[in-house]
């Protein structure tokens, strides 16, 4: 899924309803959405292009979206890392007795 | 619970384990998300602010500061409530009542009648005229007190509600000048307790006989049990009223052109008390004319008490 694109000079993001929408128009909440998406699914960002965007703000949004995003997907197993969970071994532990209970055809 | 091996029957009867070990799963889990979700809002967090400032600095347009609502208005709520706190504090009432000795000590709260009330309770030589003016708006007022300067912060709270202190009699009246001292005087004895001696000069100055007798008597002796006590009198019935264990008799006498000070001393029940170069002198008389103004006075006064006594 494709996620920031530039285009007609102008850098753009996609919205909620799968939309793209001009990236100076970015919320929090949007941000956190794409953030979602990085970590979930495999996705696609235009590599930011000075030349391409035309609008000086435009370029500066972008170019921030754009390189921080495709840092974090470059990263995201490490983001999501089980290993520093905590109570991970108490999870692993009750998860295997919990599910055997469920199992259970007299439970 | 999970683990408690002690206590593994008790936990049995009452929860199901296993149940225990799926709320314990899917609580891990449910932290497991919040976090995340904590990781990812500082992530965007990071980015919005990093966006942020780079835009700043491409334009000359003056930067509006983040104004926090929420803060605002909580702060609004403070002075109300500082107010609303200020305003009943300022109502009249008792605020505390304590009996000692006979007497009773009365707290009240109320609101100071002008500057001047608030300048005697802030102990400083300054004017309150201007402060006093907002006394009906607590927050307003605790400002102009804080605009002075020679106003310690830490004496502030005194400056808002009035404290009176009254001291009753038995009667719940007020005391009057007289009593004022008596009560002094039996919070000075109390007092005594912490220290190593007690000293009385001449209580009997300002205060009738029969309050020494009953109030001061009494204590003093509770008080000589614990450390010395020295009382000095010249004509009271304190001197045999209060049953001192030993005598000293401090005495002037004139030996040719010399004035010699002598101190005899001797038990109250001794015939006669001895100074240190070896004097002696009549305990039964001395006793006499200190205390009741000489043999013959004594009898005379004695003589109308039996005369009174025998007319009933």
């Amino acid at each position: 899924m494709k996620l920031l694109k530039i285009e007609d000079n102008a850098g753009w993001y996609v919205n909620d309803q799968g939309d793209f929408v001009p990236i100076d128009k970015i919320t929090k909440q949007d941000l956190l959405r794409l953030v979602g998406l990085i970590l979930a699914e495999e996705t696609e960002i235009d590599k930011f292009d000075a030349e391409a965007i035309k609008k000086q703000a435009h370029q500066l949004i972008y170019k921030n979206i754009s390189e921080k995003l495709g840092d974090l997907r470059e990263r995201r197993q490490e983001f999501t890392d089980e290993s520093d969970r905590l109570y991970l071994e108490a999870h692993e532990k009750y998860r295997d007795t919990s599910s055997q209970q469920k199992d259970s055809p007299d439970s | 619970m999970i683990e408690n091996v002690e206590y593994r029957a008790i936990i049995e009867k009452h929860v199901d384990v296993d149940s225990l070990k799926r709320l314990a799963v899917e609580l891990i889990e449910l932290l497991w998300e919040k976090k995340l979700d904590g990781k990812k809002k500082r992530f965007v967090n990071g980015l919005v602010r990093d966006i942020r400032e780079g835009l700043r600095r491409r334009t000359s347009a003056v930067q509006l500061k983040d104004v926090g609502l929420y803060e605002v208005s909580l702060k609004e709520r403070k002075v109300e409530r500082f107010s609303e706190i200020v305003k009943w504090l300022q109502k009249e009432a008792t605020i505390s009542e304590e009996s000692i000795q006979g007497f009773r000590i009365l707290a009240t709260k109320g609101s100071f009648e002008g500057a001047g009330e608030v300048k005697s309770a802030s102990r400083i030589k300054t004017t309150f005229r201007d402060a006093f003016e907002q006394y009906e708006y607590p927050y307003e007022y605790l400002q102009r007190l804080l605009a002075k300067e020679d106003l310690s912060r830490s004496e502030l709270y005194k400056l808002f509600t009035k404290i009176t202190y009254k001291i009753l009699n038995a009667d719940g009246f007020e005391v009057s000048g007289g009593e004022r001292s008596e009560f002094r005087l039996l919070q000075e004895i109390k007092d005594a307790q912490n220290y190593d001696m007690l000293l009385l000069d001449e209580p009997e100055s300002s205060f009738d006989n029969m309050f020494l007798r009953s109030d001061v008597n009494r204590m003093v002796k509770e008080v000589s049990e614990i450390m010395p006590v020295v009382v000095v009198t010249h004509n009271s019935t304190v001197g045999a009223s209060v049953g001192g264990d030993y005598l000293l008799y401090a005495s002037k006498e004139i030996e040719g052109k010399d004035v010699v000070y002598r101190v005899y001393a001797g038990y109250p029940t001794d015939s006669s008390l001895h100074s240190v170069d070896d004097k002696t002198i009549n305990n039964y008389l001395i006793t006499l004319n200190t205390l009741e103004a000489g043999q013959e006075a004594y009898n005379d006064r004695r003589g109308r008490y039996e005369a009174l006594k025998n007319r009933r």
